[in-house]
Formats: structure tokens, C-alpha cells, sequence
């Protein structure tokens, strides 16, 4: 009896250190899924995204969200959303943007830009729709240059071949790589990659840094606006699991404790 | 956070639920109703816990999952009853077996209710 008791104190310790590591590791903010569009409308321009529902994190990118930008938020906590803009995964002031009509939300929105595909597999997919449940057209090589008409949801409406469809814009970037087919395009650089699995951001065209309209040739981009991914962004997804773990941890030792107590319990009586 | 509000709501149905049965099966002292209520502790939120992660993560094992964890939590505390002898020359899994099947139909009425 005695060792059972040494063994499960072990255990309780064992438990409180997990524990312990479960309150320091895990998102300490309530995360609940959100499926809304805003417009970004704030004072003086921009508007900030952070790693974190607070401005207490630090901010993602050194620029910031332009006025008219519209955002798709997938989670929400204490009035901060959870987006994605340019490649970029963060959490955004609520309080700065305009929450969108599902109906205005599900209309595409004009670009007029040109980008470049760009996939880990080698093409991507165009298809009837905006999304992935639609089915598909052609898959297209990476380095075509596409001219994006409108947007949507973070899809593209593009003509490829005298075909219209659809692409995920994730799977593209506005930078020309050092091979590119080239189309005749009208285009200003408007940078664009929300994800293809998930309706990430659709988004205005932006001028971040103004170009110059260069006819039928590519535009360029500066290195600095290229999307980088953003590996170190809290996802919704992540906080959530974060928030169980730190739950069952603390399951954990209430069971732990309770096994204890029926021990001394039934210790007791026997005596 | 709406997890601990699930987690804590549950306990206490099975504690208004469960604790009541064990009395009528034959727990009929405080310590072994305090025994019977700590075994739920035990239980029912990780039983909890874990449908709300099928739920949540695991949507194609939420109901083969779920049969599992209650199986489970019907064995744990067969076995608790068992150590402890609440229920006296009774067979204590079968009793949990039934303390837990009243509980779970009383859950899912409840659902239905709240629906």
C-alpha cells in the first residue's frame, strides 16, 4: 500500500510538471471559429496585424493592411479576428474594419493584375469554381504568367488558353520568376496569396509601392514584397489545441488527485 | 473558457444522476458515496474531453471513439467499485455497467430536450 501511494505521488508530480509546461506553452486567450468578411476602415490608413488578439504581440509584417482591403476572418477572440493577408497569418483589430454582408462577402471583387504561378508540385489546378470542390479544368504549369480579371475568396478569375476558371491565388505570386511565359497583360503588382484548403483573404488590389504600368511586359516587384510564409504566425487551429491541452493536463491531475483521495478513503476504513 | 463550462456542466449531471443509482444499488454510506461521486471525477471528464476532441479533430472516429471511452469508463469504475466494495457481494462491473447506461440515456434525453 505504501508503495502504491509513493507511486502515485510520483505520478502526481510527474502530472503537475506537465501541467506546469501545458499553462506556459499553451494560448492563454479564448479562440472561437469565425466564417465572416470585413473591410479594413481605420483612422490613419493601415491597420496593424499581429501575432496575438492583443496589442501586446508583436506585429507580423512591418507594413500594414491598406483602408478598403477586404479580409476573410476564420476565428475570432475578445474582438480581435484571425486572417491572412499577403501570405501572411495574424490577428487583426475588429474595432478598425467593417464587418461585410455575407451577400457583398460572396462577390467577386475586380483586380486587373498579373501573377505568376508559382506551386511546391510543379502547377495549379484552374477550375469551373472557386474552390476546391469544384471540379477541374486544366492544371497549369508553374511560371505562367495569368492575367487575374476579379477575385474572390482568394481565387482568381483568370483566362488561360481561351478558357475562364478559376485559381487558387496561394499558388501564385505577383513576383516574375527568371523563365516566364509571358501574356499580354495590363497589370499593376498587387501581391496575393491566401491559402487554396482554406478561404483565407480575398483582397483589393493594393499598392503597397506604387509601379509603373508597363503595357504587355510583367511587372516588377521590389524583394521586399514578395510573400514570405509566415511559419511563426499562431493559427486558430493551433490555439485551440493549445487550449485542450492545457484542459486535459488539468484533467490529468484532478484524476490523479481523486485516485489519491479514494485511496486515503478506503485506507482509512480498512483501519 | 467554454471547454471548462462543458466539462463542469457534465460532472454535475452525472454527479445528480449517477450518485443517486449507486444509492439505490447499495451504496448507502458517505464514504462509499464519496467513493462512488470521486470515481466519476475519474471518468466522466475525460470521457468529455475526449468526445469533444472527436468532435473537434476526429469527426470519422466520433462514434466508435465515444462507444470506446464509455466501455472504458464502465470498466474503470467497475473496478474502483470493485477494490472498494461498495456494492456488497454484487457484481461491480454489471452495476456500473447499468449506473452508466442510466446516465447516458438521461444525457441524451437531456440533448434532445435542449434542442
Amino acid at each position: 500500500m505504501k508503495k502504491t501511494i509513493f507511486v502515485l505521488c510520483m505520478v502526481f508530480v510527474i502530472v503537475m510538471s506537465i501541467a506546469a509546461t501545458a499553462f506556459a506553452d499553451a494560448a492563454v486567450y479564448d479562440v472561437e471559429k469565425a466564417d465572416f468578411s470585413v473591410i479594413v476602415k481605420t483612422p490613419d490608413g493601415g491597420l496593424n496585424m499581429r501575432y496575438g488578439p492583443g496589442t501586446k504581440y508583436d506585429k507580423v509584417m512591418s507594413g500594414r493592411i491598406p483602408d478598403n482591403v477586404q479580409l476573410y476572418i476564420s476565428a475570432v477572440s475578445d474582438n480581435w479576428g484571425y486572417t491572412s493577408y499577403n501570405g501572411y497569418e495574424g490577428w487583426v483589430a475588429l474595432s478598425q474594419t467593417v464587418r461585410v454582408s455575407e451577400k457583398e462577402a460572396k462577390t467577386p471583387v475586380k483586380a486587373g493584375y498579373t501573377v505568376y504561378v508559382k506551386t511546391p508540385d510543379g502547377g495549379v489546378n484552374m477550375r469551373t469554381g472557386p474552390g476546391t470542390n469544384n471540379s477541374i479544368i486544366v492544371k497549369i504549369a508553374d511560371g505562367v504568367a495569368l492575367y487575374v480579371e476579379e477575385t474572390l475568396d482568394g481565387w482568381g478569375h483568370i483566362n488561360y488558353n481561351g478558357q475562364y476558371g478559376w485559381i487558387a491565388l496561394s499558388q501564385t505570386t505577383t513576383t516574375a520568376p527568371a523563365q516566364v511565359e509571358t501574356k499580354p497583360v495590363e497589370t499593376k503588382p498587387v501581391e496575393t496569396k491566401p491559402d487554396e484548403t482554406k478561404p483565407a483573404t480575398p483582397t483589393e488590389e493594393v499598392n503597397q509601392s506604387p509601379a509603373p504600368d508597363t503595357g504587355n511586359e510583367p511587372a516588377s516587384v521590389t524583394p521586399s514584397q514578395t510573400v514570405p510564409m509566415s511559419n511563426s504566425a499562431v493559427t486558430a487551429e493551433n490555439a485551440m489545441s493549445g487550449q485542450f491541452m492545457l484542459i486535459a493536463a488539468v484533467v490529468l491531475l484532478i484524476i490523479v488527485i481523486a485516485i489519491l483521495l479514494i485511496v486515503i478513503i478506503n485506507m482509512r476504513s480498512r483501519k | 473558457m467554454w471547454i471548462l463550462n462543458i466539462l463542469i456542466f457534465n460532472l454535475c449531471t452525472a454527479f445528480i444522476l449517477e450518485i443517486p443509482t449507486g444509492w439505490a444499488f447499495g451504496a448507502n454510506t458517505k464514504k462509499k458515496l464519496i467513493t462512488l461521486a470521486l470515481a466519476n471525477v475519474i471518468t466522466n471528464p475525460a470521457v468529455v474531453l475526449g468526445r469533444l476532441s472527436l468532435t473537434l479533430f476526429l469527426q470519422e472516429w466520433e462514434k466508435s471513439g465515444i462507444i470506446l471511452m464509455e466501455l472504458a469508463a464502465v470498466a474503470v469504475e467497475g473496478f474502483i467499485f470493485s477494490k472498494c466494495k461498495i456494492f456488497n457481494r454484487k457484481n461491480p462491473y454489471i452495476i456500473s455497467l447499468a449506473i452508466n447506461l442510466i446516465s447516458f440515456a438521461s444525457g441524451e434525453v437531456i440533448n434532445l430536450l435542449i434542442k
